[in-house]
């Protein structure tokens, strides 16, 4: 254990002292990047720090180039890529977690720590950020932030293609008797239309029965509004659904249940799919699709 | 003749305060969201389904405002009987540790495997965190504590308590431990079912009949304990009803409710100058105000709509924290 923290010391102001030592270097690479991406120059020691991009870095990374995860995209039940990461070394998205890998792109989210993003600055590290995602178009975009700055470009044009030839493939027409959808996940939230799940609701032919939007995406109706608003469809997504939690107790509340049995039909969704809204809810557009489909045949869903 | 006026107001005060709860559980029933009416709501899933509307009252609506009642008065009761026990007009189950203690407990037992044990077994935890706090914090600061002793004591439990909990649920497997953390340490009401109520209904009887048994003694605990004991009340006896029964109804009320603040402490105080100085008298007139308070508290957090529902203990604390400062200012006047 001792020897094992003090290797850990040893590595650790190593690397702070070679992250003081890259900064000139890195101002370089940084000028030569600016003439023009050359597949060489590409960065060889990526940390990413935030499951957001973990989820998107992941899938189009060289073999060998990501040195560091944020833990939780080690996790199935949070990560649609916890088998492409189970070998790389875990973070916890600190600075003192960031420099012993000595990286040259630390890869973040819009909303990660001003303190962690400031530190790298000074250090000159370069960072890419992913943003907050809520339309398919954020997500393309945070498809060609990450694609662009480890300099695989051909690959993130090839991801954006599977992705909307996935979406073509899941659209329905929104007839005017459409089935009505409620996207209900734990704590009582319901996605609203303006959220990228809403968007998946409409792209797959569905009417969300919640009409209010707001900034966040997510309202939080009274069980009594839920079965007034009337859904043929209950759409839940549970998160962990086998951990003790208060959350996912009004899922389990008897008017709900009562509702449910006599007036509508249910899918479960996989929500690590919907984590951080990146390519990966087509998955949850292929479910909703085919539902759409045997609703269409008077079958269950 | 005096006695009579004296009783006759006395009643006339405890038909009012449930007159108000009557009128408040209607409310708290008929009003949903943003305000909206029940047979508007009703009516609307009528269309659906008529069975399901009355559903949505029975398991809906009638359990929040029943949890509310038996909340609040459990509350109201166990405030007034503790500040006659502890002759001090600070004690609380909040403020003296039996409610955080309780949801220490209760958060012991949800989150760490336990509940499999039994469908009761949360309310079980809650009542044995509450008496846990309670018996610690008498044995901490002995019988003849001074009011900065015994609030001393009942910060450092609910501090402690408070911290635990926050720790128990850092450490617990659930995936949403802060926003839990916010409902334990400032309960709510919302979607609870029938369930709930007759999990916690048979604690709180016991601990309300405990509690109430203790009445005369407590009148009687005012003209000190040696005169209580000349006249024929066991002080042990006494003591040990009004800190179990405390701890069966705060610690059931927690378990399924969160902790609510504030409601123990303002009440009595609110009421004592209308009934008079008699701690018995004031446990009867105090469980009403309690359940009024709460419920009307549970009504003003329905008014935002959009966002999820404010917690109960936030309008409980707003409405109790300027009174527990009056208070303190008006003993340091009395003390001046």
């Amino acid at each position: 254990m001792a020897g094992r923290n003090d290797n850990r010391r040893k590595r650790l102001s190593a690397c702070v002292a070679a992250g003081f030592l890259l900064v000139a270097s890195h101002a370089r690479a940084g000028e030569a990047r600016s003439e023009g991406p050359l597949a060489g120059e590409a960065p060889q020691r990526i940390v990413s720090i935030n499951l957001c991009s973990d989820i998107v870095l992941a899938p189009l990374a060289a073999p060998g180039t990501v040195k560091s995860v944020y833990r939780l995209s080690k996790d199935p039940a949070d990560s649609p890529v916890a088998s492409l990461v189970e070998n790389i070394p875990a973070n916890d998205g600190r600075i003192e977690d960031i420099l012993p890998f000595a990286p040259d792109l630390v890869l973040a989210h819009q909303f990660t720590s001003p303190f962690v993003l400031d530190m790298l600055k000074r250090l000159n590290i370069p960072v890419a950020q992913v943003k907050n995602a809520s339309t398919f178009n954020d997500i393309r975009d945070n498809i060609r932030t990450v694609a662009g700055a480890i300099g695989r470009e051909q690959a993130g044009a090839a991801l954006i293609a599977r992705f909307d030839r996935a979406l073509a493939a899941d659209r329905r027409p929104l007839t005017p008797d459409a089935p009505g959808i409620l996207l209900y996940q734990d704590l009582g939230g319901a996605s609203t239309s303006n959220s990228i799940l809403g968007r998946i609701m409409a792209l797959t032919g569905f009417r969300n029965v919640v009409t209010r939007e707001n900034a966040v995406g997510i309202v939080y109706p009274e069980l009594t509004e839920v079965i007034a608003m009337h859904p043929d469809l209950v759409a839940i997504g549970v998160y962990r659904p086998d951990a003790p939690s208060l959350a996912g107790a009004v899922l389990r509340h008897p008017a709900l249940k009562a509702y449910m049995t006599r007036h509508a039909h249910e899918i479960r969704l996989p929500s690590q799919a919907w984590r951080c809204s990146s390519h990966y809810i087509a998955g949850i557009a292929d479910r909703m699709a085919a539902a759409r489909d045997r609703l269409a045949q008077g079958e269950a869903p | 003749m005096k006695y009579d006026t004296a009783s006759r107001r006395y009643w006339a005060i405890n038909a009012g305060l449930f007159g108000l709860v009557v009128l408040l559980f209607a409310g708290s029933v008929l009003i949903g969201r943003g305000f909206e009416l029940l047979p508007a709501k009703f009516a609307e899933i009528a269309k659906i389904d008529r069975a399901l509307a009355w559903l949505v009252l029975e398991q809906v609506r009638l359990p929040r405002a029943a949890l509310g009642v038996l909340v609040g008065a459990t509350l109201g009761l166990t405030g007034a009987v503790l500040q006659g026990l502890l002759r001090n007009p600070l004690a609380e189950p909040g403020i003296i540790g039996a409610s955080s203690g309780a949801a220490l407990g209760a958060v012991l037992v949800f989150y760490f495997g336990l509940a499999a044990g039994g469908a009761m077994a949360v309310q079980l935890g809650g009542v044995a965190g509450a008496l846990l706090a309670l018996v610690t914090l008498y044995l901490l600061v002995g019988r003849h504590a001074a009011i900065v002793t015994l609030i001393l004591g009942g910060v450092a439990i609910t501090a402690f308590s408070g911290a635990l909990t926050s720790l128990a649920l850092n450490l617990s497997p659930s995936p949403y431990a802060a926003m839990e953390i916010v409902f334990w340490m400032l309960g709510s009401l919302s979607d609870r079912s029938m369930t709930q109520v007759w999990f916690v209904l048979p604690f709180m009887i016991v601990g309300w009949a405990l509690v109430a048994s203790t009445a005369r003694a407590l009148d009687a605990l005012t003209l000190g304990e040696d005169t209580a004991a000349t006249l024929g009340f066991n002080q042990t006896s006494v003591k040990a009803r009004a800190i179990i029964g405390t701890g069966l109804a705060v610690g059931a009320a927690v378990s399924v409710t969160g902790v609510i603040g504030f409601v123990g402490l303002v009440v009595p105080h609110l009421l004592r100058p209308l009934v008079g100085y008699r701690p018995g008298g004031l446990l009867l007139p105090s469980a009403l105000g309690g359940a009024a308070l709460v419920l009307a508290a549970d009504i003003i957090v329905r008014l935002p709509v959009g966002g999820p529902e404010p917690k109960l203990g936030v309008v409980t604390s707003l409405l109790g924290a300027p009174f527990f400062l009056f208070l303190i200012m008006r003993m340091r006047r009395d003390t001046a």
